[in-house]
This record gives structure tokens, sequence and C-alpha cells, in this order.
């Protein structure tokens, strides 16, 4: 543990050391009213999906999921605020109040209205959140076109939410099961912003471990961490509970050198991770052929689901999930420690350290998929803010402002520069994680070579 | 070991001359014909999927719908046009950019309507080779960069 | 208040007061609109079509239909009344407003090919007198009936051994020529008349017979007219007929019986006004050809005749 304090390096700038910042973080109200407002917008989604017209592009709950949050959360507030969006997403929040019995008041010395179940060890990882984004994946043609289907899954991620709230601890369902929240933590890694305690000695000789058992100020950590160990942004919901009671005031917000949690040795690094990485590399490159390619027959092979078809679309994407691509990078690993001549440590623990690297890279990748979608489809957008439900409605005027994809002819430029990018970073992270246990940094040259190889990948998808 | 430098000096010369090569504009420009390219839109595909003509070329896209009304927009060069069965329509333009660029259905016809895309390829892709001669330049740069980095960093502690 | 109780409120007003708000304001709307609004959904005539199939209304009673489609572009209009077209964009609801006077049985139907079923896309429109009676279609029988035509029987072949027009005839031709066709009746034939013509001016090419034919029936129809029925017929037989009446029309291929080529003059001339017209507003049975008699006002499928004759003659 010494060591990754030490590896703890870096610039940073503390953002709580801010006299309004820290008000703005202590008080409650702010961020539960951003909250709330999401609340408003999730509320929206679910009844027009519900009660709204069928037609997708016409639908509030269709647009404002799939396309105005989608691509907020994955080509804004993941790259530069990592988690940020989960202290303010609306499904955990009725589950919360239930547990609390408080909406936004804290009653200290309570404990939380729960069965407090122990989430089974087992599932104690992102497998679970692995499984239920493939799951979902192989649906998303329907899932992403239909309102009724899209209202129906966010209604059932809501009731889960509630559910588990009621049966397990705090927030098992944001930790333990949400698919969003999976990759969220993964690619938080990467954002410049991040959650820390100031001095882990002070806490290491605090006894009362506010943060933990939460006081007159605030709430244990909701998402069960000892911010006194957090070390990367991964599991930590900047819910800001920590911040509040913290009787030292040795918790801060910072902004640190982005991507910091990738140096290697910062934390744990898992194989349920590293395949996390790794299904979202997959899913990315195979949408983009799917949903932005030319071939009709995939895409109608996608979207007629339990037919023979889509079956045989469900496997192949699973397996080149599960198989194909991880089985490329293992390939790349292990020609590494062929050449760097090490074999100081099982191939195992090579591969996932080194699927660490496709963290930049799967998350350039989604912002350039995202990209072309968002700038071409955003314009379905405005006349939803007039008529939310297709019911005929013009609020401000916006109902009939006709379609119109913007910068079509630069969305190419863009999805070029934002995959280099990643790239660049991605290669980075190769050669930290080769110095670290090979002798010849040559070790790290065929997962460098991988990246290149998927970068060129989605280069032909988006620009052949 | 660190990769040897010279080594890779070559290398990175090679490529930035490949890419010198490959980012300079094509010598003159492709003699244009007059091309008409027939293509039929239904719920949810365009037949064919892929069309090429050369660059240059002044191109009539004839749009034939053949079950609902469909229409065509076409990224990058921002023309669209509708059509309804019975009454074809056309895209009369002079295909002067290189490269690839999806078309797509401009008028709604059904859930998938979104991803109802096609692909008009002009000439040579351009775009393409330079980007990636680009992916080749960065990954030998990036490679060279963090490479020697790390190799010296590597070293250092033995 | 506390703070509790603040956020209890908002919450309220999200959790009651936001859908409460939507369905009301969508209640007031459709309840203050002053008028009786009828919902009518639009869907592709293989997954339903019109959904209610049947509207009734009362004579003179001003109604807003509040049209929505879940599928694809749809257009919603009345037969044989002055009630549209309005397109029906998909998602968006599309409002129209109307009233009809004369109680009756209408059609109300679309008007953009949605798919090779785009015609079965039709729905009643029952409008009751005050005394709660719906007459019966006061439409006269259409010609052909009271002059024993045989719409399906020889399928307008041309009457005796008349050597049909190569070319076809031009009428600004026939009108130099200056020669008096005999009086055009919806009965005739061009190639009766021209057969007539013939008697009455041995001297003369059949070319030059052929053009006069023409003339006459150019005489007949007056442009604006023409111009009526090029738009019905672009509009609404063009996707099975094609756009130069060859018959090669890009719906033509799934139906069970090809559309007749009219750029074949031997077939053409050999069919009489009265004989369009009448498979015009009859259909063809098992052809897959349409009727459009309860669509089309008297005025329209007339004007649809004279565009489709001219497919055999130039101008």
């Amino acid at each position: 543990m010494a060591r990754a304090v030490v590896e703890r390096g870096g610039r940073r700038i503390e953002l709580t050391h801010l006299l309004w910042f820290r008000r703005a973080i202590r008080g409650r109200w702010i961020q539960w009213l951003v909250a709330i407002f999401m609340l408003a917008g999730f509320v929206l989604a679910i009844l027009a999906g519900l009660f709204g017209t069928p037609v997708g592009s016409r639908n509030f709950g269709v647009i404002f999921v799939w396309i105005v949050w989608w691509a907020a959360l994955i080509a804004l507030l993941v790259p530069v605020t990592g988690r940020l969006w989960c202290s303010v997403c609306p499904l955990p929040l009725p589950g919360e109040w239930l547990q609390r019995r408080a909406l936004i008041r804290v009653r200290p010395g309570r404990r939380l209205h729960t069965l407090g179940l122990k989430w089974p060890r087992t599932l104690r990882n992102i497998w679970l959140q692995n499984g239920v984004f493939l799951g979902v994946a192989l649906f998303s043609a329907v899932i992403l076109t239909h309102p009724r289907v899209t209202a129906l899954v966010m209604g059932g991620y809501a009731l889960a939410a509630i559910l588990l709230s009621l049966l397990f601890e705090r927030r098992v369902f944001c930790r333990f099961v949400c698919p969003v929240g999976g990759f969220i933590g993964l690619y938080s890694m990467v954002a410049p912003l991040e959650l820390r305690v100031k001095n882990p000695a002070v806490c290491r000789a605090h006894k009362t471990k506010d943060c933990c058992t939460g006081n007159e100020n605030g709430y244990g950590c909701p998402w069960m961490l000892y911010p006194g160990k957090l070390e990367r942004n991964t599991y930590c919901g900047l819910c800001g509970e920590c911040v509040r009671t913290c009787p030292l005031d040795n918790v801060a917000i910072n902004l640190r050198t982005p991507g910091a949690d990738l140096a290697p040795r910062v934390g744990e690094r898992r194989l349920d991770e590293a395949y996390k990485g790794l299904i979202m590399l997959t899913s990315a490159l195979l949408y983009s052929a799917v949903f932005l390619g030319p071939w009709a027959g995939v895409k109608e092979a996608a979207y007629n689901v339990f037919t023979l078809p889509w079956l045989g679309y469900a496997i192949g994407f699973l397996v080149a999930n599960l198989l194909v691509v991880p089985g490329l990078l293992l390939g790349a690993v292990a020609l590494g420690r062929r050449l760097g001549r090490t074999g100081d440590q099982p191939l195992r623990q090579s591969f996932v350290e080194y699927a660490y690297a496709l963290v930049p890279l799967g998350l350039a990748a989604w912002v350039a998929f995202s990209l072309s979608f968002v700038l071409i489809n955003l314009s379905y957008a405005w006349p939803l803010l007039s008529d939310p439900f297709g019911w005929g409605w013009d609020l401000f005027g916006t109902a009939t402002m006709p379609w119109t994809p913007y910068f079509s002819g630069l969305v190419p430029t863009l999805q070029v520069a934002v995959l280099l990018a990643g790239l660049v970073v991605a290669v980075n992270v190769v050669f930290k994680i080769g110095s670290t246990h090979a002798a010849r940094v040559r070790a790290a040259l065929p997962v460098a070579g991988f990246c290149s190889l998927v970068t060129g990948g989605f280069l032909w998808l988006y620009l052949g | 070991m660190a990769p040897n430098p010279s080594h890779l000096a070559f290398v990175g010369t090679l490529v930035l001359a490949l890419a010198l090569g490959a980012l300079a504009a094509p010598a003159g420009a492709e003699d244009g014909s007059d091309r008409v390219v027939h293509i039929t839109a239904r719920s949810f595909a365009f037949d064919p999927e892929i069309v090429r003509v050369n660059r240059g070329d002044r191109v009539v896209i004839e749009l034939e719908s053949v079950d609902a009304t469909h229409g065509i927009f076409l990224d990058g060069y921002e023309l669209s046009a509708k059509a309804e069965p019975g009454h074809p329509a056309q895209l009369v333009f002079a295909a002067d950019k290189t490269g690839s660029f999806r078309f797509r259905c401009s008028v709604a016809c059904g859930n998938l309507h979104p991803f109802m895309i096609g692909q008009l390829k002009v000439g040579r892709n351009l775009p393409l080779q330079r980007a990636l001669v680009a992916l080749a330049v960065v990954t030998v740069g990036a490679v060279w960069f963090y490479g020697t980095r790390s190799g010296r960093k590597g070293r250092a502690p033995d | 208040m506390n703070g509790e109780r603040v956020a209890f409120v908002i919450l309220c007003l999200i959790f009651v007061g936001l859908p409460a708000a939507a369905f009301g304001y969508q209640h007031a709307r459709t309840a203050g609109a002053g008028v009786r609004v009828v919902d009518l959904e639009a869907r592709l005539p293989g997954v339903g079509g019109w959904e209610p199939e049947v509207l009734r209304l009362k004579a003179g009673e001003p109604v807003r239909l509040r049209i929505h489609s879940p599928d694809v572009l749809h257009s919603f209009a009345i037969g044989r009344t002055e009630v549209g077209p309005v397109d029906v964009v998909p998602g968006q609801l599309t409002e129209i407003e109307f009233s009809i006077d004369e109680p009756g049985t209408y059609t109300f139907y679309c008007t953009r090919w949605c798919s090779t079923d785009h015609w079965r896309m039709r729905g009643t429109l029952e409008v009751v007198a005050a005394d709660g009676s719906i007459p019966l279609s006061s439409m006269e029988p259409a010609p052909y009936i009271s002059l024993g035509i045989e719409l399906d029987e020889g399928r307008g072949q041309p009457e005796g051994q008349v050597p049909a027009p190569a070319l076809a005839p031009s009428a600004a031709r026939g009108a130099e020529l200056a020669l008096s066709p005999p009086p055009i009746s919806i009965a005739d034939t061009p190639a009766g008349i021209f057969q007539q013509l013939r008697v009455s001016y041995p001297g003369r090419s059949d070319g030059d017979l052929w053009a006069v034919v023409a003339h006459a029936w150019q005489q007949k129809a007056r442009a604006s007219e023409l111009v009526l029925g090029e738009n019905l017929y672009s509009r609404d037989c063009a996707a099975c007929h094609g756009l130069d009446g060859r018959g090669d029309g890009i719906m033509a291929r799934d139906l069970p019986e090809e559309p007749r080529d009219w750029t074949d003059a031997e077939r053409l001339m050999g069919a009489s006004d009265a004989l369009l017209h009448g498979k015009i507003v009859r259909g063809g049975m098992g052809t897959g050809m349409p009727g459009w008699g309860d669509i089309y006002t008297d005025a329209e499928a007339w004007a649809l005749t004279d565009f489709v004759r001219f497919f055999g003659f130039r101008p």
C-alpha cells in the first residue's frame, strides 16, 4: 500500500480548497436539485416512452435517453468528470430515500431501512455488470428504436435499484449491477477529476471513521468504500458524503493529470475490469459496423430478435466480445513476453495488466462512435422540447424544426483526431505497464501494435 | 534495452516519406464523366448499399422507392431529396470531394430509419489513406517517444 | 418550512405534478378544442390500415381529426370532397378540421404510396342526416353500365381490321388538315372514328386520318382537365402504370396481372372513353387495379380518362 501512495504523485489542484466549491459540495441542495432535475427528465422519458408516439425519432424517451443523455455522458461527462454523473443519477434516488427515510436531511445514528443483506462474495466484482451490459447489447437495435422498450428497460433498472436497496446494504445496485456504472467506472480512470484523501496517515490515525459510519453532516459512504484507501476513481460515485462527514477535513476533490489511475500498480488489477475494457472496445467496434455501416442485412439480423439470423448475430457478438478480441490481446501479450524474455509473472496477470491500456482506447472509440450519430441526429431533439409525446403540442415553437445533420462533412476528421489521441494515451499506458516488469521494452511492442491495429479498424469503419 | 534509436529513425523517415506521398493531392483531376446511379430504397436498405464513382464525375443519383416514401441525405455534400414510389428523385452533383460518404434516409420510415445507411465512395479514398498514414506516424512516434522514455526509466534502477 | 418538506413538495411535483400536467394539458387541448375531436391511426395496410376503419359524423358538424402514423409517410383525404389530402408524417400529429353537409357514405383514403397494398388503405366515413339516416349513395351509375359495355371482355381489342398508327398521331397535324370528323360520343373508339373517316375521305393517307382522330379527341378535352388528369395520374396511377404509361411502374412487379402498356396503340385505339372511364371507376376485377369511383368526382374521373387517352396521341 505504501508504494501506491508514493506513486500517487503528480500535480494536483485541490478544488475543495476553494471556499465556494467546498460549500457547494457540503451543502446538499445543489447536488440534490441537479439530481431532481434529472429525475424529472427520467420521469418524462418513461411517460413519453409508455404513452407517447411509438415513432422513436419523435419520442422524448428515445431521443433524450439514447442521443442527448448518452452523448453527454460518454463524450463529455465521463472523459472530463469521470463518475460525476453517478452523483446526480436519478435511478438510485428512490431506493436511497427509502433506505434513509429522508429526502435530503441527515438523521445521525439511525440505521438504514433495509434488510441489510451482504452482497454475495462471488458477485463482489463487475462480472454481473459485464453480463448485463452484453445482455442488453444483444437487444440494442430494438431498445434504441422502440420508445416502449426503452421505457420498460429504464423502468426495469429503476425497479431493480429500489428492490436491491430494500434487500441489500447501501448502493449495491450502482456498485455491482448497473451496466452503465460498470463502464463509467472503468473510463473514469481517464478523467482529470478525482476524490481522494489529502493525507492517508490522518485517516489511519482517525478512530471513528465517520466517512464509513456517517455522522450529523452526512451518510456513510453509499458505495461501501473506505476513502482512506481510495487509489482510483473506479468505484467512487463522487456523491460527496465523505467530504461532508470527515471531521478532519481530510477529503479533497482534485483536478489531476488525466489518466493517472492507469499508471501501473495504482490499486488492484482485476480480470473482471480487464474484460470490461475488452467488452467496451469490442462493442464499440461492432456497433460502428452494425449501426453505422452500410450493411442492411446485419442491421436486420440485429433487429429481428429471437429469429435465426439474430441468433447468429448474438452468437457472433458474444464470441467476438468474449473470445476473439480477448484472444488477440492474449496473443499479443504472449508474444511480448517472448520478445522481452520475461516470464517472471503468470501470463494471466500480464494479460490483465495490459488490458488496462484499452481503457483510453475504448473511451476514444466510444467518443468517436457517439460523435457521428449525435451530430447527425441531435436535431431530432429540438421538436421534442416542444412536443415530448408526439401529441401535437408546440410549447416553445420548436415542434416543426426539421431534421438537420450537423457538420456531416467534419465528423470523420473529428473521429480521426479522437481515435489517434486515444491511441497515444494507450501506447503511453502500454509502455508504463511494460516498464514495470520487463527488462526489455520491446515486450510492450505487440500490445502497442494491437492497439494500433484496433485503431486502424475503427478508421476503416468510419472512413473506409 | 530500448529500441535502437537509429533503427527507429530509419522507420520514421520511411513512414514520413510514405506519408508525404500519400498526403499530396492527386496529380491532376481524374477525367470526369457522366454517371447515372440508380439506387432503390426500401425499409430499411438502399440497393446497392455501396456506390462507387470517380472523382470529378458529374453524378446523377436516381433514387427510387419501392415501398413507402424514403429520402436521401448525402453526408459531406449535404444534399438531400425525397422519393415516393412511382416518383423517382434525383440528386445531381459534381463528385469533387474524394473519400467515403454515408448517405442516409431522410424521411421517417419506421423503427430502423435512423440506421438506413449506404455509402458513396468517390475516387481514391484519400481521407482514409491520410488517416492510416497518420495512424502509422502516431504509432511509431508514440512507440518511439514512450518506448525510449520508459526504456531509460526501466534501466535506471538496475 | 424545513428542507425536508421543501424536498417533499418538489418530489410530489415531479411524480404527481408532471404526469398530471402532461395528461391534463392534453385533455384540456382536446376538451377545449370547441369541436368534436376524433383520433385516427394511419398504419400500413398490412398491419391494420386505418384505425378506426369507419368514422361517423353528423351532417354539417365540424370535426377535428387528429391523425397519427406509427410507421411511414401516409396522407389523408376524403373521396368526392374537398377535404385533404394532408400528409401524415410519422410520429407527428396531423390535425385537420372539416365538416360535410351532404349526408351519405364517403371513402377516406391514403394518397401517399406506402406499400404495395397502399390502395387498400381506405376507410368509410358515414355522414348521418338530421333524422338519423344515412342515405345510400346518390351517385349515378357509370355510363359503361347503361351503354352495356363489358369491361372485362375483349380487353379493348380494335374493332375489325384497323391498321394501328405506327407513331402516336399528332393532334396539331390533324388541326392543320382541317377535315371534319364525325361527332364523338363517349361510346366511340378512335378506331371506329378512323374507319368512318376512311369512308368519308378515301384519298387520305392513314397517317393523316389518325392525326384527324387525335385532333378530334383534343377538341373534346380541355387543357385544364388534362392538367388535373395528369396530377391525379401522377399521384395515384404512376406507381404501377409508370410515369409514361408503359405499365412498368415500380409497384407493378407484385401485381397479379401486368398493367396495360398504353403506348401500345392497337389496344388504346380500340377502347372507348366510356370503357376507359369504366375501368377507372370500377377497377379491374382481380388484376390488382383498384376502383376509383368512390374517390374521384365525375370531373376528376373524366379528366383522368382524357389524360390516359393522350398516351396514344401527341398534342
